[in-house]
């Protein structure tokens, strides 16, 4: 390769060097302006639909210090079982 | 005397050209850094034994026929490969600590300087004698510099596919030398009180921006460079299946078993363009350099400029984070970390470190379509 062939390469790099790297500054920049304002509309509008799991998990109920369950956990466990006695009648006597 | 003479000629051993014994020997070696040096096993493995297959005498493992040769055509040269591989990337990066701290972006752009530099040097190579880069070859070469294995894959099957098997190569084995050839230019550029810097915790992120952020990507892509989309599009569909949390399926499916059947053909097609004609040559070895010039130029250029932000920021930045800048998630993070670790026993940076990271990986692919849009 001749050297005024290798000295009109070199140009056309140092072109690209230039505008490559501004593009990519530029590009990235815009990207950092919108990943702000996507920021900024999750904090004004914080959602009707909460879909992360960690969030709209119902707070645990405070554990029982004696052994009985309380009166929620009986009609929960009584539902529980009038349920499942209704789906497997046949199979049950009452 | 005739029936031994034909017998010998179907041996491999009167076949044998010297080389063909070197490139055996190459997939050898590749095959001994993958499995007692573990660099890379995922690729090199494949790799290496697909050198040892295309170079078989008389089997024609990659000629018309053979099965090298159709795997390669299915899926490098239609570039189906590395995008599918994009893709499962896409579903295992957590975009997290970057939306928390979208200033990283910052380091993840200055750290592809390193790909501009090389194309520069890569052409200034052309001096030397027995060197002829085209601009495309030069761009091709380049992309090793932003440590993104699909992404120098995709750029050379488009730009310079001759020159394939050795950039695939470069850019694997540099991406496992990165503990290697990170740190020392990472101390050299920062003072011990630099490193020692601790940073604040990152916020908490919602799902809902999460959701977004691929989207908001891509949009920006298809308005300003549209030439990215092929690799960002892929990328920020496998984000989208992991955050939106609703095709768990096809989530997993990208990011482990689609991705695992794609390494082993992609390994194997890059190995069969490792043949002595195409390998053996003076600019298999100034690819190897260039590419190591790249990846120490894009290290400096994002610790310098994680310098520059901590100068200018009111919030503490610690300068190690930018050499992160150059993708090659998640080593290069680790490494920071653990540079980080020696000058402070107390300063985790891991989480930091991944900001600029994954932004390194939309910089080079940006970079990449910057190349394909001016160059291609």
């Amino acid at each position: 390769m001749n050297s005024e062939a290798i000295s009109t390469l070199l140009f056309e790099a140092s072109t690209l060097l230039v505008i490559g790297m501004t593009f990519v500054f530029l590009f990235l920049t815009l990207l950092i302006a919108a990943i702000n304002l996507i920021a900024a509309f999750c904090r004004k509008f914080p959602g009707h639909f909460h879909t992360d799991p960690k969030t709209t998990l119902p707070q645990a109920p405070l554990p029982n210090t004696d052994d009985q369950p309380d009166a929620k956990t009986m009609a929960v466990i009584g539902a529980a079982v009038h349920q499942y006695r209704k789906k497997h009648r046949l199979n049950v006597k009452d | 005397m005739e029936k031994f003479n034909v017998l010998w000629q179907s041996t491999a051993l009167a076949h044998f050209s010297a080389g063909q014994l070197v490139m055996m020997l190459v997939g050898l070696s590749l095959l001994y850094l993958a499995i007692v040096k573990k660099f890379e096993p995922l690729l090199l493995l494949p790799i290496g034994f697909g050198a040892l297959l295309t170079n078989i005498p008389l089997a024609g493992f990659s000629e018309a026929g053979g099965i090298l040769y159709y795997i390669y055509n299915v899926g490098i040269d239609t570039g189906v490969f590395p995008l599918l591989i994009f893709m499962g990337v896409g579903a295992m990066t957590d975009f997290g600590a970057l939306i928390a701290n979208p200033r990283m972006l910052l380091l993840g752009a200055a750290a592809q300087f390193g790909i501009f530099a090389t194309l520069f040097g890569a052409i200034a190579l052309n001096w030397l004698p027995g060197f002829s880069f085209s601009l495309q070859d030069a761009s091709a070469i380049a992309i090793i510099g932003g440590a993104d294995g699909p992404t120098a894959i995709f750029l050379a099957s488009r730009l310079a596919p001759e020159l394939l098997g050795a950039i695939a190569v470069a850019a694997y084995s540099y991406m496992a030398l990165v503990p290697i050839i990170q740190p020392p230019i990472m101390r050299a550029l920062t003072t011990p009180a630099e490193r020692e810097i601790e940073m604040e915790q990152l916020r908490e992120v919602s799902q809902r921006e999460k959701i977004v952020f691929p989207i908001a990507v891509l949009l920006l892509t298809i308005l300003f460079l549209p030439a990215a989309t092929p690799l960002v599009g892929m990328f920020c569909l496998g984000n989208l299946m992991r955050e939106s949390g609703v095709v768990e399926r096809l989530n997993k499916t990208a990011q482990n078993e689609l991705i695992n059947i794609v390494t082993i053909f992609l390994g194997l097609a890059v190995g069969s363009k490792l043949s002595a004609e195409k390998f053996l040559t003076v600019e298999t070895l100034g690819i190897l350099a260039l590419g190591a010039v790249a990846f120490g130029i894009g290290t400096a250029t994002g610790v310098l400029m994680a310098k520059l932000m901590s100068r200018l920021s009111s919030k503490k930045i610690n300068p190690l984070i930018g050499a992160a800048g150059v993708s090659a998630v998640p080593m290069a993070a680790r490494v920071v970390n653990k540079v980080g670790l020696e000058a402070n026993p107390h300063n985790f940076l891991l989480m930091h470190a991944m900001g600029p990271n994954v932004a390194g990986v939309l910089g080079s692919a940006v970079a990449a379509g910057v190349l394909l849009a001016l160059v291609g």
